[in-house]
């Protein structure tokens, strides 16, 4: 495997319009993008396609990136999550018809199929945060639900929230 | 405001994962500016979240990442292509029918003058333009001569001020004993180069000089291989570094960086 390159560098390669900087992108994200949009999209070849959708976005429009503002793979998931939602709606089992129990429980499933064998340990650290924490960080983080669609899908009050948020990241930090 | 409440209230981790209104958005971010503690506590939130991302990773199929570069690099062919200039605009190009008659009469009466007077004057002519041909090439030298003093002495007192940095470009690996020296001064925006030991370039290559400015490349223009002396590239008022690659006759917009020969930093 390529060695993998700091942001910085494959920033100043795709700012150069340098198809080596988009390369080496993949190869250092293109996993976790690809998990967060198949927890969103649920079919492989779906997934594949947002995938591709996601990474010639981020080489079209590179120039919205700040690294000021943000980091690049915050950058990048946005736009992941976004095509993979825009991918749920265009294929007709859009998130608006979609029972919002079903995608809890798809979220939940998932947490139960490792399929990196490189993150593996990561991978069980993130499930020894309880449930009701991975949950939400799940459908919010990952499936893009508002505060409001969150708080209905797990039946807490709107201001219950961001509380529980706040204190999910606070155990997420203590073990990573 | 009481900034420790506002972290703690779980508006960061809504502004990293994206699904604040903008208005809230634009709310963090301007707070972010002028309270570093919000700043870093997003960075924070970021950095956690990534790798919560990470741990749930799933490795693609391998044969998936071609086909998206092979997309991305097609678009990029398409859109050079869409970019070639016209070579000549066709409405600049004058109709010649709009030249009436009236307008050429004077031309032709001109003319005829011209043709009645013609053998007289032919012989005056003949020694005439032998003479004035003989007074141009000289003034002409002159002229070539003093420009080039000029050019020299305007060279050497860049080269003489001590303002002028003397960079040593040194050899990359693809080519170790490759040596470059630039004699660059920002206030003038003037840059030399004097190359040494860089292999002779395919016939249809060329060594084109960069600089390196807020972290871009710019071109600096392509070398003469087979001048031995200084030569007078693109100035700069600010770079980073510079760096000479072997590019196709006539230069590229984008350095190819495997074929970078020499590097150094002013």
């Amino acid at each position: 495997m390529a060695p993998i390159l700091a942001d910085e560098n494959i920033i100043d390669l795709i700012r150069r319009k340098d198809t080596n900087g988009i390369s080496l992108l993949y190869d250092k994200y293109s996993s976790a993008l690809f998990g967060v949009i198949l927890k969103v999209v649920g079919s492989r070849e779906i997934a594949e396609e947002v995938l591709q959708d996601t990474i010639t976005k981020a080489w079209r429009n590179f120039d919205s990136y700040d690294d000021k503002k943000g980091r690049l793979f915050t950058w990048l998931i946005n736009i992941a999550r976004n095509s993979a939602i825009d991918a749920t709606r265009r294929k007709d089992y859009g998130r608006q018809n979609q029972e919002i129990e079903k995608v809890v429980n798809r979220v939940d499933e998932q947490h139960n199929t490792s399929l990196n064998p490189e993150t593996i340990d990561m991978r069980k650290l993130a499930q020894t945060l309880p449930p009701e924490y991975q949950t939400l960080i799940d459908i919010i983080y990952f499936q893009g639900f508002t505060q409001a669609e969150a708080a209905e899908a797990l039946s807490i009050p709107l201001g219950t929230v961001k509380t529980r948020l706040r204190a999910a990241i606070l155990k997420l930090k203590e073990m990573f | 405001m009481n900034i420790q409440e506002y972290i703690e209230s779980g508006i960061i981790e809504l502004y990293v994962m994206n699904v604040l209104t903008e208005a809230e958005q634009a709310e963090v971010e301007v707070l972010a500016r002028q309270y570093p503690d919000i700043q870093l506590e997003i960075e924070e939130v970021q950095s956690v979240l990534q790798m919560y991302a990470q741990a749930h990773a799933v490795t693609p199929r391998p044969e998936l990442k071609d086909p998206i570069l092979d997309k991305i690099q097609s678009s990029i062919n398409k859109t050079e292509a869409t970019e070639i200039p016209e070579s000549t605009d066709i409405n600049n190009i004058k109709n010649p029918s709009s030249l009436s008659l009236s307008a050429l009469a004077p031309w032709l009466l001109a003319a005829g003058l011209a043709a009645s007077t013609f053998y007289f004057y032919n012989r005056y002519e003949a020694v005439n333009k032998a003479q004035k041909e003989c007074e141009e090439t000289q003034s002409l030298n002159d002229q070539k001569n003093k420009k080039a003093v000029a050019d020299v002495q305007q060279q050497l007192d860049i080269l003489k001020s001590p303002d002028t940095k003397e960079i040593s470009l040194k050899g990359l690996p693809i080519s170790p004993s490759s040596i470059a020296t630039i004699f660059w001064n920002a206030d003038k925006k003037a840059t030399y180069i004097a190359i040494r030991n860089l292999p002779k370039p395919p016939a249809d290559k060329q060594y084109q000089l960069w600089a390196i400015v807020d972290k871009k490349p710019v071109s600096a223009g392509v070398l003469n291989y087979d001048l031995a002396s200084l030569q007078s590239m693109k100035g700069f008022e600010t770079a980073e570094a510079f760096a000479i690659t072997l590019e196709p006759q006539g230069g590229s917009d984008a350095p190819t960086l495997d074929k970078m020969y020499v590097l150094g930093t002013p």
